[in-house]
Formats: C-alpha cells, sequence, structure tokens
C-alpha cells in the first residue's frame, strides 16, 4: 500500500464552482498535492444558472469549510429559502409552493401524501414551510423542539454566486493554493500512446507561461475551455436565452423565489438583501437575435471526467435554474472527486466511477426537472418536449395509479421534493395506500383539520422574513462585533 | 377481497400475520392453508436487524416472542476458514470506529495498519467484541457513541416463530385449514387462479393467492409457470444437510458460518439446542460425506435424523404473476450465509402491504402493481446475490475443486467492479436499496483479506500521533463497554426472555 508522489492539480474558472472546488480540495488534499488555481479576471456569465438557490443541506456544507451562516448573512446579501413558488405554470396555469422539507409524518405506517389522496385535501397546506413562505414570513426550524411543526421544515439560501465566490475565496488557505488570475489560452493535448483517448499535456496562459498538471478541474463554466477540446460527448436537449437583472427594492422579498410561466418560457425572481435578482427564460424558438441574454444550450455530457481531466458543474452539464438542481449538481461533483481523488497517474478506475455516478446524479435530476413539464399539452410549456424515459414513466405512473413514489439510488431529490411537486401539478392519485383504511376516516379529518389549521396559525405568528433578517442580522454585529 | 395463503412456514405465517393486522380493514378474509404432512423447510433460524421492525410493526414484545421461541441475540456472524484455512472474522451489524475528518474509520485504519499494530477491524466494533466475550446489551445502554453504534437481530426456532405467529394470526382473524391442494383451478380468459381444490374435496375460492409452498412453487411455478432464473453458475450449491444438537458453553450471540471443501456449515445457537447445517455442492461431495462432515462438526450429540434439503439458487422470474404472490422459497432461494432467507420474506410482505392490490381492476389486471413489486424484488434478489458469492471469491483458498472453481470464476460485472475498486483504492461502491450497506462489504473484504493497494488520500490529511491516540482511545472505550456489559445468558433472563427450559439431550 502506497501514496503516490507528489503531484500537482489544476483548477480552472471564476465561478462559484471554481471557488468551491478549490476551498474543498485544500482542505481535503494531502500535502503532497499541490493546488493551482488559474482564474481568469472576469467572472463567468453561465453562473445566472444557479438560480441563486441552495439546497438546505448548503448549511453544513459550508461549514465544513468554515463559511457560517452569520457571515453569509452579514458579509452578502444572502436571504433565506423556503423553495420556490411557481405561478402560472403549464396547462392549468398550476401555482403552489415546492418547498423544502424533511419526511413528512406517517400515520400508521402510512404517509401524509396518502392521506391528502383519502381526504382530498392539498398537500401544501400542511406543510409550515409553504404556508410560511406564501405568507412572506420566516423562523428558523427549531432543534430542541421536535413537536413543533416548524422543526419539519427545511431551509437553503437565496443567494449571489459572485458574493458566494468571495466568501469561499476567502476561507481559502493561501499556503496551499497558489493563484494565478490569467485566462487559459490553449491546451496542448498528450501524444502519447496511452493518452488515445484524450489527455491534457499542459496548459498555456495568456502571458505564454505552460503549466502542467495531473489533474486538470475544469470550473469554466458552459464554455468548458478544457473538457470540450478533450470531447465532444455534450447532448443538447434544448437551447433558451436567459437574460438577468437586478431591481432594488425597500424591503427584502419573502423567503421563496418566484417562477412564473409565461408564453415563451417563463421568470425567475430571487429575493436578496432589499433587491431582486430577475432571470428570464425564453425557449429557442421564440428567441430572436436582437434580445440581450445569454443563448444556452440545456443538457449534459456522458463523461464529465475524461483523461486526466474532471469538468465540475457548468463545465459538464447546463441545466435551467427551475429547481435548486445545479447547486445540488455541483455539491454532489464536488463530494465525488473529493472521494475519488486519484491515488496513482492511473485513474481508470476513478474516472470510470467517477462517470458512473454523474450519470446517474444527471439523469435523476433530469428526471425531476422533465417532471416539471410532462404531460403539458397547450401552455408555453409544450415546447419543451422530452424523449420517453423509462425511469420517468415509471415514477409517473406509479405515482398517478397509486401515490407510489418509485425512486432509485441516492436521487438528488427526495421523496418530499417528488411527492410536493406531483401535488403541485395536480397530479392526483388514483388510489391510495390500502394501510390508510386501518386508520379512522372522521378521527383522521379532525387531526387533517387541526393539523391544518395549525400550519396557517404557526405560519402567520411568525415574523416576516425581512423583519427576521434585519433582527437578526443585528444581533449578529452585536454578537461578532462586526460593523 | 378475499385472500388464501399457500403453505404454513415461515413465510405464511409472517405474511399472515402481517395481512391481518394491517389491512384487517379490507381484507374480508385470509385463509391459510398448510398440512401437517408437509415438512417446512425452516429456512434460516438466523435473522438481520429488520426484523425487529417487523416484529415491532405486528406489536409483539421482545422478551415474550423470544421466551416462546427459545430465541437468543444475534450481533454477527463469525466466518471461519474462508479467507484462508485457520482465519476468522465478524460481520456485525453496524460500523467499525468513528468517522474522522468525514472519513470513515476503516481508511485511517488501512494507513494505521501499516505502521504498526493497532489491531484489526474487528477491535472497533462494539458488536464484535461483545460477540467474542458472550456479552450483550441493547444499544441504547451504551455509555458512548460507539457503545451504541451497534445493530442486533435474533437466533430462533423458525418452527416456533411460525407457531407464535400462527396463535398471532388466527387471533386476527386468519382462518387455518388443512389439507394438501390436489388441483388449481383456473380462469381461461385472465389466466388467474380462481380457486383451489384440496385433498378433501374443500375448495377455496380467493381473489388474491399468496404462494408460501416452499420451493415447489404450487401456485407460481407449478400452475402459472413463472419460470426461473437459475443462478447456480454463480452461487452453486446445491443441497443442505440440516441437524439439531445439544447445545454446550456459553450462549453465543453470534451465528457461525465455516467454509468446508464443498461448501459451508452453519451454526446457530438457540436457548435450548444449537441448530446446525451443512451446505454443500454435489459435484464434489455425496451426501454420506456431507453428513458425515457435518455430524463431526458439532457442538454436542445430535438430536434427530440429519435432514436433507435440495435447492436450486436463483429466482423466479415474476414474484408476481397474475393474481399469485409467491414469497419466501415460493419466490427464490439463496443459501442462508448471510441470514437473509427471513429477510426476504419480510421484503416480499413490506411491498405486498404497500403495492396491496385493489378489487377492481382484479389483483391480475393491474400490470403496475405487478411491474413495481417484481423490479423491487429482483433488484433485492441481485443485490444479495452478488454480495453471498464475495464470500466464495474473496479467498486464497485454492484446497479443493470447489475453491478451485471459484478461482475461475467470470464474476456477474456489478461484483467484479466492486472488488477492482476496493482492491484499488478501498472504494465501496455504495447502493441505497439493498439489503447490505458499505460496512457489511468492508468486514467481509477486509476479513477475506482484500487488502487495497492504496488507501482514501484525504487520510494523509490528518495528524498521525492524533490519529493513533483516537484508535487507542475507541479500542478503550469498546473494551470498557463490553466488560461492564452483562453476559449473553444473563441478559436474556434480566429482561425475561429467558424461556426456562430444559436443554434438550440426546436420547442415550
Amino acid at each position: 500500500m502506497s501514496q503516490p508522489a507528489t503531484s500537482q492539480f489544476l483548477v480552472y474558472g471564476n465561478t462559484l464552482a471554481a471557488s468551491m472546488t478549490v476551498l474543498a480540495l485544500s482542505k481535503a488534499l494531502p500535502k503532497h498535492i499541490t493546488l493551482l488555481w488559474v482564474k481568469p479576471m472576469s467572472p463567468c456569465p453561465s453562473d445566472v444558472l444557479y438560480g441563486g438557490l441552495s439546497s438546505p443541506d448548503a448549511y453544513h456544507f459550508n461549514l465544513q469549510y468554515g463559511v457560517t451562516e452569520p457571515e453569509l448573512i452579514l458579509d452578502t446579501d444572502t436571504t433565506f429559502s423556503f423553495g420556490t413558488h411557481f405561478k402560472h405554470w403549464g396547462d392549468d396555469k398550476r401555482s403552489w409552493m415546492q418547498c423544502f422539507h424533511l419526511p413528512f409524518a406517517a400515520t400508521a405506517g402510512v404517509e401524509l401524501h396518502h392521506f391528502m389522496t383519502r381526504h382530498k385535501t392539498i398537500l401544501g397546506d400542511f406543510l409550515i414551510s409553504a404556508q410560511a413562505a406564501i405568507k412572506g414570513t420566516f423562523a428558523h426550524p427549531p432543534v430542541d423542539n421536535p413537536q413543533s411543526p416548524l422543526s419539519r421544515a427545511e431551509y437553503g439560501y437565496h443567494f449571489d454566486p459572485a458574493q458566494w465566490s468571495g466568501i469561499f475565496s476567502k476561507h481559502l488557505d493561501k499556503t496551499r493554493v497558489t493563484l494565478i488570475e490569467q485566462e487559459i489560452s490553449s491546451l496542448e493535448h498528450s501524444h502519447k500512446p496511452e493518452h488515445s483517448q484524450g489527455h491534457i499535456d499542459y496548459v498555456q496562459l495568456a502571458d505564454g507561461t505552460k503549466l502542467q498538471a495531473d489533474l486538470y478541474i475544469d470550473c469554466s463554466g458552459t464554455s468548458s475551455q478544457l473538457l470540450s477540446k478533450l470531447n465532444n460527448d455534450f447532448a443538447c436537449q434544448r437551447t433558451v436565452q436567459v437574460s438577468n437583472k437586478t431591481q432594488t427594492k425597500a424591503q427584502t422579498g419573502p423567503a421563496c423565489r418566484s417562477v412564473t410561466g409565461n408564453k415563451h418560457g417563463w421568470q425567475l425572481i430571487t429575493p436578496l438583501r432589499c433587491k431582486d435578482h430577475i432571470v428570464t427564460l425564453v425557449e429557442s424558438p421564440y428567441t430572436t437575435e436582437s434580445e440581450h441574454g445569454l443563448r444556452l444550450e440545456l443538457g449534459y455530457r456522458h463523461k464529465a471526467w475524461q483523461g486526466n481531466c474532471v469538468g465540475i458543474s457548468h463545465a459538464a452539464y447546463a441545466f435551467e435554474p427551475l429547481t435548486p438542481a445545479p447547486y445540488i449538481l455541483l455539491k454532489k461533483d464536488i463530494e465525488r472527486l473529493l472521494e475519488l481523488i486519484p491515488v496513482s497517474l492511473d485513474t481508470r478506475i476513478e474516472s470510470h466511477e467517477y462517470n458512473r455516478r454523474f450519470i446517474d446524479d444527471v439523469v435523476h435530476a433530469e428526471l425531476f426537472h422533465r417532471a416539471h413539464y410532462a404531460g403539458q399539452h397547450n401552455a408555453a410549456q409544450q415546447d419543451v418536449v422530452y424523449e420517453a424515459n423509462e425511469k420517468l414513466d415509471r415514477k409517473l405512473s406509479q405515482y398517478k395509479h397509486r401515490g407510489i413514489l418509485a425512486s432509485f439510488d441516492f436521487e438528488p431529490f427526495n421523496q418530499q421534493d417528488w411527492a410536493i411537486l406531483h401535488a403541485g401539478l395536480g397530479r392526483i392519485p388514483e388510489r391510495y395506500d390500502r394501510m390508510a383504511e386501518q386508520v379512522d376516516f372522521d378521527a383522521m379529518q379532525t387531526q387533517l383539520d387541526a393539523m391544518c389549521a395549525g400550519m396557517a396559525h404557526l405560519a402567520s405568528k411568525m415574523p416576516p422574513h425581512h423583519l427576521y433578517l434585519e433582527k437578526l442580522s443585528m444581533y449578529l454585529r452585536d454578537k461578532h462585533g462586526h460593523s | 377481497m378475499r385472500v388464501c395463503i399457500l403453505g404454513g412456514g415461515t413465510a405464511g405465517w409472517m405474511t399472515a400475520a402481517a395481512l391481518s393486522k394491517k389491512l384487517k380493514n379490507i381484507i374480508n378474509s385470509i385463509t391459510l392453508v398448510e398440512s401437517d404432512t408437509i415438512s417446512t423447510v425452516g429456512v434460516g433460524e438466523a435473522t438481520l436487524p429488520h426484523i425487529r421492525l417487523f416484529n415491532e410493526g405486528l406489536g409483539i414484545d421482545e422478551s415474550a416472542f423470544m421466551k416462546q421461541t427459545e430465541a437468543t441475540y444475534k450481533l454477527g456472524i463469525e466466518f471461519c476458514d474462508w479467507g484462508r484455512l485457520g482465519d476468522s472474522y465478524v460481520h456485525p451489524f453496524g460500523d467499525f470506529g468513528q468517522t474522522i475528518n468525514g472519513i470513515a474509520f476503516y481508511q485511517h485504519l488501512l494507513k494505521l495498519t501499516k505502521h504498526g499494530d493497532y489491531g484489526v477491524l474487528n477491535d472497533y466494533a462494539f458488536g464484535i467484541v461483545a460477540a467474542k466475550n458472550n456479552k450483550f446489551q441493547l444499544p441504547k445502554d451504551g455509555k458512548s457513541p460507539l457503545q451504541q453504534a451497534f445493530g442486533y437481530a435474533y437466533q430462533f426456532d423458525a418452527g416456533l416463530y411460525a407457531k407464535f405467529l400462527s396463535g398471532f394470526a388466527q387471533n386476527n382473524g386468519v382462518r387455518r385449514i388443512e389439507g394438501i391442494v390436489v388441483d388449481t383451478l383456473i380462469d381461461k380468459s385472465s389466466g388467474d387462479v380462481t380457486a383451489i381444490t384440496l385433498d378433501d374435496g374443500q375448495q377455496i375460492s380467493a381473489d388474491l393467492f399468496i404462494d408460501c409452498s416452499g420451493f415447489r412453487g404450487v401456485l407460481i411455478e407449478q400452475t402459472l409457470q413463472s419460470g426461473y432464473q437459475d443462478w447456480s453458475q454463480w452461487l452453486p450449491c446445491n443441497r443442505a444437510v440440516a441437524v439439531p444438537c445439544e447445545r454446550h458453553g456459553p450462549l453465543s450471540p453470534y451465528t457461525r458460518a465455516t467454509a468446508r471443501q464443498a461448501g459451508w456449515q452453519w451454526r446457530i445457537p438457540l436457548q435450548h439446542r444449537t441448530g446446525n447445517g451443512h451446505v454443500y455442492w454435489d459435484e464434489f461431495i455425496s451426501e454420506d460425506e456431507a453428513t458425515s462432515v457435518l455430524l463431526k462438526n458439532l457442538d454436542g450429540p445430535a438430536l434427530s435424523e440429519p435432514k436433507q434439503l435440495y435447492f436450486k439458487t436463483g429466482r423466479r422470474n415474476h414474484f408476481w404473476k397474475n393474481n399469485v404472490v409467491a414469497i419466501g422459497l415460493a419466490g427464490g432461494f439463496l443459501e442462508p450465509l448471510e441470514s437473509t432467507s427471513i429477510h426476504l420474506i419480510q421484503e416480499g410482505i413490506t411491498n405486498l402491504l404497500e403495492l396491496f392490490p385493489h378489487e377492481s381492476p382484479s389483483p391480475s389486471a393491474n400490470t403496475l402493481d405487478k411491474a413495481e413489486y417484481n423490479a423491487r424484488m429482483a433488484l433485492q434478489f441481485e443485490r444479495v446475490r452478488d454480495f453471498l458469492l464475495l464470500h466464495y471469491v474473496a479467498t486464497k483458498r485454492d484446497d479443493s475443486e470447489m475453491w478451485r472453481y471459484f478461482s475461475n470464476m467470470t464474476l456477474p460485472d456489478s461484483l467484479q467492479e466492486k472488488i477492482d475498486y476496493w482492491l484499488h483504492r478501498g472504494y465501496v461502491q455504495r447502493y441505497e436499496f439493498g439489503s447490505f450497506l458499505p460496512p457489511s462489504w468492508i468486514a467481509v473484504m477486509l476479513g477475506q483479506n482484500l487488502r487495497p493497494q492504496h488507501y482514501d488520500p484525504r487520510v494523509d490529511n490528518y495528524n498521525f500521533v492524533e490519529l493513533k491516540q483516537q484508535a487507542q482511545a475507541m479500542r478503550t472505550d469498546i473494551a470498557n463497554g463490553v466488560n461492564q456489559a452483562k453476559n449473553h445468558a444473563d441478559f436474556l433472563v434480566a429482561i425475561g426472555a429467558a424461556s426456562n427450559s430444559q436443554l434438550i439431550r440426546a436420547k442415550s
């Protein structure tokens, strides 16, 4: 058993993915692996694809690298998020709150969503995070009071990718990372016979400097400046035009984003501190040359690790920022890379396993996105047509049939996410779990009525999101001595 | 909805108990047909920790159940002579050591063992150390996280468990009928089974039939011809001979599986006796020789005549076909090397409860229920198969024809990949839906001497002196906890689970 001698990893990009990856690697890599960060001066515009939304596990992910919630609240425009409020979506102009939530309470071993079918009620009325988000209120879920319905809520963050990049960069151990602020102008392929599948020999910077590394980590965004030179396997599924702007506001918006469907696509509003970040997505048939914005191909590569190059986040895939999928996948990319840091120069095993997990994650995240469009016929979303998919068919047919949430290994979106989405889109199972019959109908109805009223009452008693943030900031400033 | 369960062994009565408890409002009648003249196989007397959820779901009191089934606690399985002759290790229920710096402890141990004697994996699992000292305590009584980081299951008399559940189910309204099926009536248009005819002329009609008739698969195979996927090329053992023997010595809270030249032998200590069996491949050993090997390796005198069992490893093409659901051996067979027989019954029942068919359309007409059930069960069986096969191929043994067969075998890609990744860097390819999580794979791979070439490089980022101290502290913590734990037999008495029955002795 031996570990390799000194080696060097090179990360390329000026993106959220780059700063998070460099920070994670700098904390995890053993000393014999040196880290080089080649960072172009201009930030990458494709960071808009994060939609400014993290999943709830961002809290712990950040914390393990020293980035705390108080820091994000005090030093950036970060706000809290219970999820995304969809409006006018699809054929029936559906509106629902796609909230974050811990596993639903079960009664007699039967999950809550089956009782929604049985009692013909609306799932969102029983989810405190949905209720609070719609009312514009927020409070941290208590960790010491499991009896409180709020303890089942989960929250993520609304964030500005450039600001978060700055915070992650600030936490870098400068002794572990060599930063070079330049662009890579070209790369040279290795011509060794063993590297016939695509391998970088060296990269050349704008000033002519040549840099060699054992592993190149491409975080250059959708331009995929390294990985795309090694393989050309990007499968484009849709082309869209994405534009974005920021609008200042007198007070911070609610603890949720809003996505509003329209004739040609949809519009996203992400509330940051005293401003809204507004993203507009237009499907390709409706885009015009004169429109501003980024023309993007949505889809993914079949291999994110080719030879000695790994593409992280948008260098390997591009998802519309409809859900937190772009953030979730970024986090998974980093975790997958850390688990598979090469132990020798022969990285065939690492790349093979990385790509297997990568494809699973991307395909499973895509299922969730596809599910937003499945079954729409007459609305703007009719233009979003995906090929038939066996896994999605199983998920949709099992849910419609009897409320079964068919699952696959380690999906990025959990059963609650799926149940909320199905309910939001008006998918009502034809049947429910038969074990629900063990629970007396009237007693359950009384319990549900009380739950519903309790949720509404609690949500209305919680403070408005903007006030909560202001008071929290004041408290944190006092506590931490921030100015 | 009328349900008929065919077969009254462990599978039949577990199914009857669960359906009568969980779906009593929607099932009009549950009839279980069994015959005293057809002996049950009494599949694996050892279980996995999941069985506790099953019992809890039925509201069964642990002490009462253990007392009536002569049950003992099970902390894992000791595997002897698998990696090499003379080797032994325990596959416990639970993890090893504590995560350091976000990295699983076994990765740190891979580094530690390169630099000296820091114990073996077994020293870092409370369940294993307790098992080897014949001690037991409940996880919640541990005084530190490490002393709580284990699971437990039971070893019990499967016949008594079936009897126990029979009483439970019949109290819940299940009707038991004595009889042997002599004919099956089929609806010509749908192909569904509409009724079975018994040897006394009785006809039992039902909407849904659950085939727990064992290897024969009276309904799923003999009637509906589901077809069988034969996995003998990977798991070729096809015979077993079983015999109980007198129990001697301290009461062990673990099962033992000892590799033999043409198979392996199990030893399962119960309160009143010890269960034993020899699973073997008839290609390389005769029935008489296999029986002789078994009888020579008992703790005490045999308590009955050895009983021969014949099987073919694999599974039905359809666990659920038309209106027949096969549970237990009727659905498939995997040798009980990892005590999965009862567990796979439980999986079948749990999935059936969740996917229990509606009256309209008929249970057979709904292809979605069947498709989901079959997909879930197929995945379970395949993942257990790979794990069992690992035991046979992660070995240096070549002292018999059977071991040489395994050393030349082409493995399923899924397993080959797992082994390659492990050997390269101690990486465990995980899944979410399956019975055996990474610690189980690690226990067997390291226990059978598959030493990775490399460890996770992130381990080198942690201070080595501190690592050594932490490892020592873990071992001490576990040893202290085990010292304070009760003797297994005393624990059973203390919680009122001791059967107090006389140890069974052979007739002189």
